[in-house]
């Protein structure tokens, strides 16, 4: 492969796969919001 | 091994294998078609009667882990082939000019919309069955990466193989012909199956990796379907699938499996996609952010339950960004398929298939909202209330 298309090989890898790794930890970190709106308390988990 | 086509596998698949024939409606069946035709509305009415749980969750966890793992072996099968990196180089070499061209931010748009199916009804069709509390966006934010990392890797595949098929040919990359839609899956991939080391196998896992992704995408167009006749009507899964599902299996198997089945597939899905589809996506961001005025209210019910905030930059991309480039894509081809046509095919047959198309489902859309619901849905009470999406903002 040419210089230019491992340069852009690796800005696609960095950026995309990157991406899916990061809101991948993002989302196992924070799989839910700390304190719901008012009303939360009528609805259940499973509704 | 050699290709069933020999030295021309694009006549063997149309006019042996197809047996496709002039533009029209034949009633003539191609038992190649009409057979797996057939098997697949079987098997897919058969997980939608199952329901979402047992059906199209399960189905799902079976087959996309699979498609996955197919398709990395058919990748680094692919990288070792003489001529992939010259296939690698013509996929990651930017032509920088080609950023000052509209036309490819526009394709660029299109082809990300259509790869993340918006506006078909399936995201929102699948969140309704999560719980009311769910995270949206983080998930979101998930499957769109995943949906672009497939990509990036589907396209080191095909490129590798490219190069492999140019390398063969004595040819450059930009000189191969028959790259596209059908004419690239059917026609050039056999053709350079036929030709490779350990073909066979090669084959197999990618028509194999091309049945698995067809399916899970069928399966979830049509949960689109199965579940608005529930809700509308007040029935079971079981029933949408008997009485809806086999309506449209019935459709699909007259109009797609005989002699003119490719040419009406490719001309319904021609005007579905391209007229329907970005209709549906215009009117719907004019009417919920202009006419309706309920950005902020999605905004903040959205950043309400979900951990990745979203605000006025999501309001303009949706309010403003989409509704501008659709229309502009939509317009462009309106005025390309009125006088250019399309795929020379007669007036007549692309009136009937075409705009026909276009009449059925404003019809079909019409008829159906006008219908009486079976349990009122405006029996019903919001969470998170208006008000208290209002106090949030505050």
């Amino acid at each position: 492969m040419t210089g230019i298309a491992i340069t852009f090989f690796i800005v696609a890898a960095v950026l995309v796969w990157g991406g899916l790794i990061a809101s991948i930890v993002f989302l196992a970190r924070q799989p839910q919001v700390k304190t719901y709106p008012d009303g939360s308390e009528l609805v259940s988990d499973d509704d | 091994m050699t290709c069933a086509g020999g030295d021309d596998p694009g006549g063997f698949f149309v006019t042996e294998f197809l047996q496709t024939s002039d533009p029209g409606f034949s009633s003539q069946f191609v038992p190649a078609v009409l057979i797996p035709l057939v098997l697949v509305w079987v098997a897919v009415l058969a997980v939608l009667g199952s329901g979402i749980a047992k059906g199209v969750q399960r189905a799902n966890i079976i087959f996309l882990p699979l498609l996955v793992v197919a398709f990395l072996i058919l990748v680094v099968r692919a990288l070792f082939l003489d001529g992939a990196m010259t296939g690698l180089n013509a996929f990651f070499t930017p032509d920088f000019s080609a950023l000052g061209d509209p036309n490819v931010w526009i394709a660029a748009y299109s082809q990300i919309f259509f790869s993340l199916s918006i506006a078909f009804g399936i995201m929102i069709t699948y969140s309704s069955y999560r719980s009311r509390k769910a995270n949206v966006t983080a998930p979101a934010l998930v499957v769109a990466f995943a949906n672009s990392s497939f990509e990036i890797i589907a396209g080191i595949g095909v490129f590798a193989t490219l190069g492999y098929f140019a390398f063969q040919q004595g040819v450059a990359i930009d000189e191969l012909e028959g790259l596209t839609g059908v004419g690239l899956s059917f026609i050039t991939f056999p053709a350079i199956v036929s030709q490779m080391p350990g073909g066979p196998i090669f084959g197999a896992l990618f028509f194999g990796s091309l049945v698995m992704a067809g399916f899970t995408s069928l399966l979830s167009v049509l949960q689109v379907v199965s579940s608005a006749f529930q809700d509308k009507f007040g029935i079971t899964a079981r029933q949408a699938s008997i009485r809806v599902g086999s309506a449209l299996a019935i459709v699909s198997i007259l109009l797609f499996s005989t002699t003119t089945g490719l040419i009406t597939l490719d001309t319904v899905d021609q005007w579905a996609n391209n007229i329907g589809i970005v209709g549906a996506a215009i009117a719907a961001t004019i009417l919920v952010i202009w006419v309706f005025r309920r950005g902020p209210e999605l905004a903040a019910h959205l950043s309400a339950v979900s951990t990745f905030k979203v605000g006025r930059l999501w309001q303009l991309l949706v309010g403003v960004l989409a509704p501008v480039v659709l229309l502009y894509m939509l317009t462009q081809r309106i005025i390309a398929l009125v006088t250019e046509g399309y795929e020379g095919y007669p007036l007549w047959y692309l009136a009937v298939a075409g705009w026909g198309t276009i009449a059925v489902i404003l019809i079909g859309a019409i008829s159906m909202t006008a219908l009486r619901w079976k349990h009122d849905p405006d029996d019903f009470t919001p969470w998170p209330s208006a008000d208290s999406l209002k106090e949030l903002k505050k």
